[in-house]
């Protein structure tokens, strides 16, 4: 072990003499302060608009409430119209914003967090109106993905680790050094595990305290639930990548070609499982378990809003066959509507229901094919652990949505009730 | 009125998520480690 520290202190001192450690410093200093700012710049932008909508939520409700107040006291300037009516309110008034806030770590990674919706207007209106609230961002960005942190470790990361482990024996093979250091008492396996300890420890102190530095600067909350377990296990999951890459770098140096065959190689790899592996299995996926298009729901939403207007009266007709407890309340106008709102709405998500559960069934297979195949790759696996660990992974958000869609459930089956008995809101 | 409540996954699942990737990251990086030292062991300095 002592041969191993000694060893590591020279390649230190011999490294240091060279440009090339200084011009890794600063490369991977800049590439992570401008992931994080971008990853902050990012979840800045979430926060915001989360405050805004419940800014807004908080201030329509307070009006609402005031209204109804002044109504009730029959003070002058009430409005006409009663803000108390469980119509008025369900549908527009006190409609809820349901948000998911970013986590602390998400300024590390944005993830899936681009592409996913992250909050919703949750109101009496139909499911499907909830997914037409999407920001409208340039598709070439959001294909490309955001240069963040998480970016820098999966893809630059490893260059930087190949370009200080490719010539790692080679180096001295070509010119000389290595046949004059293995002539003192010293095994080839001992010096090349000296000279990976200290290139390792050089780029992983590098990656995390400059990845802690930015997530500082970045306003990451470090005593938020979690937030210190899931830096350190990011920690973890950057030190086993960077020690993959490392091992690969030696395992290919340990064959005994040229620097140049090396670097072709280790180039050839990084190829191989950080840009063309995930590719393949993403299109591979894709085409097995292909999405329904956003065209074809928009055109089954359409079909049928079309057919259930054009049934009003029989819906109407067959929702109170379906209920006759209704038939006596619904001879009052708002009940009536009441009636005729809850029965077309029914119908048209009974009509775009297999639209939505065919796209949430080949989700599921996708999402079950990548949880398998992701091992193919350590790429994948890392960018997985990575977004996981920030909160930005494609499980988080959909969770969020399930729990939308029964809070939307749970606001019907509030205001349906009084909606039929025509029941007034006071407060 | 209902008010929206978002039950978040505790950390801890998420720790046990990641621990198994990590764990394949890191037995992968050893495996290479291991194989590349035995492959160095043979090496004889080119007369």
């Amino acid at each position: 072990m002592r041969t191993i520290w000694l060893i590591a202190r020279h390649d230190w001192r011999m490294l240091r003499a060279e440009r090339t450690l200084w011009a890794i410093g600063l490369l991977l200093a800049i590439t992570i302060g401008y992931g994080v700012r971008n990853g902050s710049a990012w979840v800045d932008f979430q926060q915001r608009n989360i405050n805004g909508a419940l800014d807004e939520e908080r201030e329509r409700i307070g009006k609402m409430q005031r209204d109804i107040a002044d109504l009730n006291a029959g003070r002058k300037g009430a409005p006409s119209s009663d803000p108390g009516s469980p119509f008025a309110a369900g549908y527009t008034l006190a409609a809820r914003w349901a948000v998911i806030p970013p986590a602390p770590l998400s300024p590390l990674a944005i993830g899936q967090s681009d592409l996913l919706p992250y909050y919703f207007k949750v109101s009496l209106r139909s499911r499907d109106t909830l997914i037409g609230n999407d920001e409208i961002e340039n598709p070439v960005h959001l294909l490309s993905g955001c240069f963040d942190l998480a970016f820098v470790i999966i893809y630059l990361y490893p260059l930087v680790i190949l370009a200080l482990g490719f010539n790692l024996i080679s180096g001295g093979k070509e010119d000389g050094t290595l046949a004059m250091t293995l002539s003192q008492p010293v095994r080839l396996r001992t010096l090349a595990a000296g000279r990976i300890l200290f290139r390792g420890i050089y780029v992983l102190t590098l990656a995390t305290v400059l990845s802690m530095a930015g997530a500082l600067l970045a306003g990451v909350d470090f005593s938020a639930e979690g937030a210190g377990v899931r830096m350190l296990l990011w920690t973890g999951v950057v030190a086993a990548y960077g020690a993959f890459w490392f091992a690969l770098a030696v395992a290919v140096n340990a064959l005994g070609r040229s620097s140049a065959a090396n670097a072709v190689a280790l180039a050839g790899a990084w190829l191989l499982l950080v840009l063309l592996a995930p590719s393949l299995l993403n299109v591979t996926i894709k085409s097995l378990h292909p999405l329904p298009s956003r065209v074809e729901m928009i055109q089954a939403m359409r079909v049928a809003g079309d057919e259930v207007t054009a049934q009003r009266s029989k819906l109407v007709a067959k929702h109170l066959e379906d209920h006759p407890e209704l038939v006596g309340a619904s001879q009052d106008t708002m009940a009536k509507l009441a009636v005729r709102n809850v029965a077309m709405m029914e119908r048209m998500e009974d009509l775009v229901q297999p639209v939505l559960d065919r796209f949430d069934r080949q989700l599921r297979l996708q999402q079950a094919l990548v949880e398998r195949y992701r091992f193919l790759s350590p790429a994948i696996l890392t960018q997985a652990a990575l977004y996981d660990l920030a909160g930005t992974d494609a499980l988080r958000y959909q969770h969020f949505t399930k729990r939308v869609d029964a809070f939307h459930k749970e606001w019907r089956s509030f205001f349906f009730p009084l909606m039929l008995k025509n029941v007034k809101l006071t407060e | 009125m209902p008010q929206f409540r978002l039950c978040e996954e505790s950390s801890a699942a998420v720790a046990a998520r990641t621990l198994g990737g990590l764990a394949v990251l890191t037995l992968l990086a050893l495996t290479l480690m291991a194989e590349a030292g035995h492959w160095l062991t043979g090496y004889r300095i080119p007369a």
